[in-house]
Formats: structure tokens, C-alpha cells, sequence
């Protein structure tokens, strides 16, 4: 792979498959999804509310709330199915080799602990240390999440710091360890637009700065514009489409995602903004064939009968059978 | 046309308890906020959490009394007015809140949630009632059939759409929208945008549209004002303030909608007590800011809060 840097796959995740029990059936909230992250890209995963984007991090890394669990698929890291290894080998993985930061960062941090005290836990489930040894490095890590004063920050608690400088804090503990792996979720959205703006480009500079491989969620495709390599758009618990990010923003391949572009670009010319007719439809309510076709103004006989697999061109992936070829 | 809202000097004090403290500490929520609203225009509201939009959202519908200042509403100030009074003027505002989930009655039908303000101001007649609930519906592009459902039978767009409902039934004069599209997925945001240019185009009404999000606002506002701490530091028309922000605070979000490079400093910097709310986070500041408190100054097109407007 010399001279070809970033194609080596790092995940690569393949017809997963998660349920959850729903009345007498199950509903799928991640539904045959399959993408793989390359060596230091970030993959941007979007999609709407329900649409499977957290529950696919959630299965990526073991921690898929009961009573749902994951039924079929795979997902290779470093060589191994994650699927596959025990508890124990699992814990090795999760926060060491692969760290997540979520939305609300309030919701992850202990209150009666201090900020010091608690990435210094993070370290300690997988390194032991020397206590001066820890405080060292838990004080590095600060300085690298862009606090100013450091040794400050390690004595204080949750309370006393802002939203965007608890999300710093998250940080500081997924990376702790240098992850191969970052999962972002929603990492920005409850932050004001300003202290959004500062986080991404901190991730942005530890990204680079770390050679981390990413796996970025957002609702936000202005966001993915700016910090992604590749879209995997995710609509009902599918993945619809697939695309370097520059190609999917010049030209979606997928109703759905030219529905969504549409939507964000402003007034059309009748003064009104371009909208996707209906709503998204519940799992436990899907339509006959493509999920989408009631929605879409491309639906053609077939989309009503038969659920579209994924089709390749030009290295794009689409589920959609306008691309049947 | 004419003001339908003057808001001049309002001032909304909270008083807060610390944990484990017994000592009070007044927080302020709203600062001499003032502005006019034209009959038949929309009032964009601009600020991040804790700028006192909904606050102020809350104050000029009386759901909480402010503190101070006045607040004329179809030419009577409501601050004077006995509660009787005020019952009829409610008729002519009405509020949209931002969860849909939590703003409708989760025991009632539909019919019933729409039924209740027409009954209230008794504006048709008892066998009427059903035929107008219709007739709502449809304005706000929902099927008949939904009259018998409950409020979780419904997405969060067509939730939306019922408040939204309610709001117009009693044919309001104004309208205070709270984010009325930020809990809603994208591809609906859209269509409930739609709905308020749909509902507000061919009639006087106006509308106060508040929002964290500087694309909403441009689509549906005619007038935009930026607030923050508890102030506005900038107001203007569209055009004025989306081509020629002068405040720092207004230049930054401008300029973070295009995702360029934005300064700003930490945001937990002690508040200076007599100094400009932004001083804390302003990359322009200097010593002037951190000791006075700039007033709302400039032309009726354009008014900004600052000693060094760009």
C-alpha cells in the first residue's frame, strides 16, 4: 500500500443486521448495512432521527441496548470480527483501539468526579501507571483538547465548565489511548453554532494530527461537506447510498439525498423551498418494496414490488433501480 | 400598515438558587430589549441558548410578566391591563412552541385540541365547530381523518402541523413562533417552513419567528434581530443584517454559515458587570468594552450595540 496512502480498509462492516423485538415481530433499525472506513478517512454517516445511524456506531461497538441485539453480519478491525471475540477481548477494543464521543456530553461525564480524575480513569481501565505518571499525561491530554490551562481544568467539575468544554473533556477521553478508530456522534448538535464551529475544527486537527480513522454522524449534511471524505447516506435502516463526498454534493445519485440537497438549497422559484413530500415511515410500517417509493417522484412499477439492492458506478454504491443499468 | 407590537425597555429578572447555597443570585434574562413589529411583517429572532429569545417569546404573550418596560399590542399596553381585558386581547396571540411532543395534550383527539380555542372565544356556532376543525385542517395540509387520531398517532411534522393549527384557528393578529421547526428531521423543515409562508401570505398576519438557525430566518423574515445575554446587539432588515452585520457576535455567525474561519475566545471568562454582554467571547474588544455597556444605536433600518461596529 506504499505510494496509495488511506486505501487500506481499517473497518469494514458487512450486512449487519440489528433488531429489536416490536409486539409479536422484530423491527430492524439497522437493516443489511454494510461500508467500510478507510486508513485515516472520515467517513461521514447521515441520515435523519431513526433512521439507524447511532444504532449502527452502537453495533460497531458491542453496546447495543436490550433488548435488541445484532442477528447477522460482520464487522472486521484489525483482522478480527468484532462479532466474534468475548467480553473480555471486546473491552480490550472498545475506548482503547476504538473511542466514541456522543451528543450529550453532560450525559457521559460523572458529576461528583473531577475532569482530571475521570480521563485518569479512562487511561487506568486499559494502562496502569504511575500516579504522577497518569496526572502527566491526563494533563497533556487537556492541553491537547485546547484548554489553556490544564492544570485548572484537572481540579475542577463537570458543572463548571461550558457545553463545548465538556464535549473538549469527551474528547480528551476518546483519544486518551490514540484509537485507531474515532466514532463521532452527533458530537456537535447540542452545542450554539459558534462552540460548534470550534469543536469541529479541534477534531478536525486531532484527526489529522493522531492519523485517526473516523466514522462522523451527523443529521448535518453542511457539516459532512466540510470534514468528510465518503457519505454513506442511511434512510429507514438502510444504507441508500454510498459516494465520495465531493460527487455526492455535486451530484447525489439517490432520490432521497437530491431531495435532501434540494431542500437545504433555499427558495425555488415559486417561493417556496423544495421539500420531500411525506415522512419518514416507521420500521415498524414499511412499505412493500423500496422504502422510499412513496416518497420519491422517480418510483417506477418495480420500486412498489421489489426492495432495490445496492448497484455500482463509478465506484459509487446506490440503492435505487434507476441505476439497474 | 402600521405597528401591531411595540416592545420598549423590557427587563425579566430570574432569581436562581445554587445548589447547596442559600444565597440568591438574580440572573438577567431580558435587558432593555425593544423593537417595533409592523403589521403583516415577520420579526426574525436570532441568538444562541441563553440569548433570552424564549424568554422574551414568553414575556410578550404575558405567559410570564416581565419586570419592567411596556409592551403595546394592537395599540393597548398590556402590562396595564386587568386580566379580564387581556382574555379578549389572547384571541389575537398565539404561540407555536418547539416540541410538538410536549405542547399537545396527549389525552385529547385532535378534534378536540382544535375544537377548544374556537369554542373558547366562541368564534362559530356549537354544530359549526366540526365544519371549522375541517376547514383548519386542511390549511395546514392535513386529511380530514386525522380529527379522531391522538397526538402520538402523529408524526412530529404533522404534530407540528396541528400546533400550528390551534394557533391560526382563532385568526390571530400575531403570531410568536419558538423554534418551531428545530425538533423536526430535516426533509420535513422544509415543509413546515412552506406552511408558514403559505398561512402568512394574502393576510395581515405577523409573526415572530424565533430561531438558533440563521437559514431559517432568512427564508421567512422580513426584519431580523440578534440577541445576546439577555440583549439585542443587532437589528435590522434582512438585507442589512445578512449583508452588512456590524456587530462581532452577528459577523460570526454570518460568517460561520459559510463555515469560514471564525475567532472567538473561551466562553467561560467572568462576565465584566458593567461592561458589553459579548465582552467575554469578542475577538474585537478593548478597554472601553469591558467597562461601559454600548446602547442600541444607528439608523430605523439598522441598529447595532457596539463601540467598535465593523
Amino acid at each position: 500500500m506504499e505510494g496509495n496512502g488511506g486505501k487500506r480498509k481499517v473497518l469494514s462492516v458487512s450486512r449487519l443486521l440489528t433488531v429489536f423485538p416490536f409486539d409479536s415481530n422484530s423491527i430492524a433499525p439497522v437493516d443489511d448495512v454494510s461500508f467500510s472506513v478507510r486508513e485515516r478517512e472520515v467517513f461521514g454517516l447521515a441520515g435523519e432521527s431513526g433512521s439507524g445511524k447511532t444504532l449502527t456506531a452502537l453495533s460497531i461497538m458491542r453496546l447495543v441496548p436490550k433488548p435488541g441485539r445484532i442477528l447477522k453480519g460482520e464487522i472486521i478491525f484489525e483482522g478480527r470480527d468484532l462479532l466474534r471475540l468475548d467480553q473480555k477481548e471486546m473491552e480490550g477494543i472498545r475506548g482503547r483501539r476504538i473511542g466514541m464521543i456522543f451528543q450529550e456530553p453532560m450525559t457521559y461525564l460523572n458529576p461528583v468526579l473531577t475532569i482530571g480524575e475521570q480521563i485518569g480513569e479512562a487511561i487506568r481501565i486499559h494502562e496502569r501507571l504511575p500516579k504522577r505518571e497518569e496526572r502527566e499525561r491526563v494533563i497533556k491530554l487537556l492541553g491537547d483538547v485546547g484548554f489553556e490551562d490544564p492544570e485548572r481544568r484537572y481540579r475542577q467539575y463537570p458543572h463548571e465548565l461550558s457545553g463545548g468544554q465538556r464535549q473538549r473533556v469527551l474528547i480528551a477521553i476518546a483519544i486518551s489511548l490514540r484509537p485507531l478508530l474515532l466514532i463521532a456522534d452527533e458530537p456537535t448538535t447540542a452545542l450554539d453554532v459558534l462552540t460548534e464551529i470550534k469543536i469541529l475544527d479541534l477534531l478536525q486537527e486531532l484527526i489529522q494530527r493522531f492519523q485517526m480513522s473516523t466514522i462522523f454522524i451527523t443529521h448535518n449534511l453542511r457539516i459532512l461537506k466540510e470534514i468528510a471524505q465518503r457519505i454513506g447516506l442511511m434512510y429507514a435502516g438502510k444504507i441508500v447510498e454510498i459516494s465520495p463526498c465531493h460527487s455526492f454534493f455535486e451530484e447525489p445519485l439517490h432520490p432521497y439525498g437530491r431531495g435532501l440537497l434540494a431542500a437545504l438549497s433555499g427558495i425555488s422559484d415559486r417561493g417556496r423551498l423544495k421539500t420531500i413530500p411525506g415522512s419518514v415511515p416507521r420500521l415498524s410500517e414499511l412499505p412493500e418494496g423500496c422504502r422510499f417509493h412513496p416518497r420519491c417522484g422517480s418510483a417506477m412499477p418495480i420500486c412498489k414490488r421489489e426492495e432495490p439492492p445496492l448497484f455500482e458506478i463509478d465506484a459509487r454504491w446506490v440503492r435505487c433501480f434507476l441505476y439497474r443499468g | 400598515m402600521g405597528k401591531v407590537l411595540s416592545v420598549s425597555g423590557l427587563r425579566k429578572i430570574y432569581e436562581v438558587r445554587r445548589p447547596l447555597s442559600l444565597r440568591r443570585t438574580k440572573i438577567d434574562a431580558l435587558q432593555e430589549v425593544s423593537f417595533d413589529l409592523e403589521k403583516g411583517k415577520t420579526l426574525g429572532i436570532v441568538g444562541g441558548s441563553g440569548s433570552g429569545k424564549s424568554t422574551l417569546a414568553r414575556c410578550i404573550l404575558l405567559l410570564e410578566r416581565p419586570d419592567a418596560g411596556s409592551i403595546v399590542f394592537m395599540g393597548r399596553e398590556l402590562l396595564k391591563l386587568r386580566s379580564k381585558e387581556l382574555k379578549g386581547l389572547r384571541k389575537h396571540m398565539q404561540i407555536i412552541f418547539q416540541d410538538p411532543y410536549s405542547s399537545l395534550n396527549p389525552r385529547m383527539r385532535v378534534v378536540d385540541i382544535l375544537s377548544e380555542p374556537v369554542l373558547f372565544f366562541g368564534l362559530c356556532r356549537k354544530e359549526d365547530v366540526k365544519g371549522k376543525v375541517a376547514e383548519l385542517l386542511r390549511r395546514v395540509g392535513l386529511e380530514e381523518d386525522c380529527m379522531r387520531r391522538y397526538p402520538h398517532e402523529l408524526s412530529g411534522g404533522q404534530r407540528q402541523r396541528i400546533a400550528i393549527a390551534r394557533a391560526i384557528a382563532t385568526e390571530p393578529e400575531l403570531i410568536v413562533a419558538d423554534e418551531p421547526v428545530s425538533s423536526l428531521d430535516l426533509s420535513i423543515q422544509a415543509q413546515i417552513l412552506n406552511l408558514f409562508m403559505d398561512i402568512r401570505d394574502g393576510t395581515s398576519l405577523s409573526l415572530i419567528f424565533i430561531s438558533h438557525d440563521l437559514y431559517t430566518v432568512e427564508i421567512l423574515s422580513d426584519d431580523v434581530m440578534v440577541m445576546y445575554g439577555g440583549r439585542v446587539v443587532e437589528i435590522g432588515t434582512r438585507q442589512a443584517i445578512f449583508d452588512r452585520p456590524m456587530h462581532p457576535y452577528t459577523e460570526m455567525l454570518v460568517s460561520a454559515r459559510s463555515r469560514k474561519a471564525v475567532q472567538t475566545l473561551e466562553d467561560d471568562e467572568k462576565v465584566e458587570e458593567r461592561g458589553c454582554v459579548f465582552f467575554p467571547r469578542c475577538p474585537r474588544r478593548r478597554g472601553l468594552c469591558g467597562e461601559q455597556l454600548p446602547s442600541l444605536e444607528g439608523t430605523a433600518s439598522h441598529k447595532v450595540a457596539c463601540f467598535y461596529a465593523g
